[in-house]
């Protein structure tokens, strides 16, 4: 009898986690990039996500379906204190090589700077929500779980999860309605953080 | 994409191949580190032994990129023997010293600047039941960290310039400047504040004090009060002792303060200066055979701290 993925994954077999990791990788790279508005600071999230899965994966529950809401939910509480999770892997990180493939937004074409100006403008627009709303409207909408998964990934009620995502649609309609989409050149500098202390060694 | 949505999702460019390898081998040099049944740590083992499994991790890319890993860097060490002189007066003497440090004024929009030398080993456990020990050469491991913990920090070594998230709730593991100065200065209370604050963290509430109390004195900067009631705090641990000679990552002797983990039989060793009573680095070495397998002698991390500072940027150094 072969072994089911949860039962591999709480065993700690390290070839189950290649394969989640292979699967939903990009999926928590969205999730926290569209969180933190900064492509460059999700890579952390991404490692630090699958670090917790990995000493956390005796809580994974023996059965159930897709593995993608309890990855989520780990990522949601990485991105809601990353501060502390950062230190308890600090050390770790400290020795990821850092991106060399990412391109340097000033030598890189209109593509990729657009892309990270919309994602910080998004994220900006995203300050009207409270973050619990925030989180639900993430999940739901720009990564498309569906509320159950939301609700698995929050470990909060389904019911919850239609009440937090309805206020936050509401509150967004309510924000957008009549303005004009935020100025890229307002939100530069969040871009480009994290390039800016590899070129520059400082702000 | 619903057209309703009053915000569309962004695009996200995914990881690439390369990232997307890079990522991945290190999560496996990770697990692969830790897979070995290994008794809990203290809370300090990612310093120690998370930086260890991750070197592995990164010396896999560095054959890809280029850089460090040192085949030839020594991974065993002479143990120090344990002196008969009592740890709790040399503390105290170190104490005195430290609180008669002038304390200067710190802003709120300054950074606590440390710079150490720091070199860890790697395990490798075999299911043939070999081991395989490596340690990376000693180089140095720059920390910028705000005053008040409010703005983003910046961590210098190893592989490039990495920034930290701000820390607006600090606490015994995990500090500023802010919070190490909002600590009790007496050594009773100040213990016990930490004894209860690491509650379950650890193998035992001793060997998780003292090295809860050396994060604290290692890799920050504390009033000089604050300091002296950590030294004082410590000498009322039990089981605390006093090594003759210990030498730091930069090769400096000192006086050995130590404590023996008796779950994995490894040694925590803060090192001071004998005659300036001055906090010179720390030492981890394995004393006897740990449970799964280490050596005694094998030196399981070394550090030195070089450099000391409030700063105003996060690209001054001292």
């Amino acid at each position: 009898m072969t072994m089911s993925l949860r039962a591999r994954l709480r065993a700690g077999e390290s070839a189950a986690f290649g394969e989640v990791f292979d699967e939903h990788a990009d999926a928590i790279l969205r999730y926290a990039a569209r969180t933190l508005g900064d492509r460059a600071g999700a890579e952390d999230v991404v490692s630090l996500t699958f670090l917790e899965a990995w000493r956390l994966r005796e809580r994974l529950l023996p059965e159930g379906e897709s593995v993608r809401p309890w990855l989520f939910g780990i990522a949601t509480n990485v991105l809601r204190n990353t501060a502390r999770r950062a230190r308890r892997h600090r050390a770790a990180l400290d020795w990821l090589p850092p991106p060399d493939t990412v391109p340097d937004p000033a030598d890189e074409g209109a593509d990729r700077l657009d892309d990270a100006e919309r994602l910080a403008a998004a994220r900006r627009a995203m300050d009207a929500l409270k973050p619990h709303e925030r989180e639900v409207f993430v999940l739901c909408v720009w990564e498309e779980l569906d509320y159950a998964a939301a609700a698995e990934a929050l470990g909060v009620p389904v019911g919850t999860v239609r009440s937090r995502l309805a206020r936050a649609r509401a509150r967004l309609r309510l924000e957008t309605h009549g303005k004009s989409p935020a100025r890229p050149d307002s939100y530069q500098v969040t871009a480009r953080t994290r390039f800016g202390l590899n070129q520059e060694g400082a702000r | 994409m619903n057209e309703r949505e009053p915000l569309p999702a962004p695009a996200v460019p995914g990881l690439g191949r390369d990232r997307h390898r890079t990522l991945r081998e290190h999560l496996m040099q990770e697990m692969d580190g830790a897979t070995a049944p290994v008794p809990r740590r203290t809370r300090r083992r990612l310093w120690w032994s998370l930086a260890p499994t991750a070197v592995a991790a990164a010396a896999v890319a560095v054959a890809l990129v280029a850089g460090a890993g040192a085949p030839d860097v020594p991974t065993t060490t002479e143990i120090g023997q344990v002196s008969d002189q009592a740890a709790a007066p040399l503390l105290q003497q170190f104490a005195l010293v430290a609180e008669q440090q002038p304390t200067g004024q710190v802003r709120d929009e300054q950074y606590v600047y440390v710079k150490s030398l720091v070199s860890f080993s790697s395990f490798r456990f075999a299911s043939d039941g070999t081991q395989t020990v490596t340690r990376d050469a000693p180089h140095e491991r720059e920390i910028w960290v705000a005053v008040d913990g409010s703005r983003a920090g910046r961590l210098a070594g190893g592989n490039g310039p990495t920034t930290l998230d701000p820390n607006p709730t600090p606490d015994v593991g995990s500090p500023t400047y802010r919070f190490l100065e909002s600590l009790p200065t007496d050594p009773a209370r100040l213990l016990a504040k930490i004894y209860a604050d690491t509650k379950g963290q650890g193998n035992t509430p001793d060997q998780q004090a003292f090295t809860t109390i050396g994060d604290l004195l290692r890799e920050s900067v504390a009033p000089p009060k604050v300091t002296a009631a950590l030294y004082r705090a410590a000498a009322r641990i039990p089981g605390v002792v006093v090594v003759n000679d210990v030498v730091d990552a930069a090769g400096r002797h000192g006086v050995g303060v130590a404590r023996l983990d008796e779950t994995t039989g490894s040694r925590t060793e803060w090192i001071f200066d004998r005659d300036e009573s001055t906090f010179l680095g720390e030492r981890e070495v394995q004393v006897v055979k740990s449970p799964e397998g280490l050596k005694p002698g094998t030196l399981i991390g070394i550090s030195a701290v070089l450099t000391r500072a409030i700063v105003d940027t996060t690209d001054t150094r001292g």
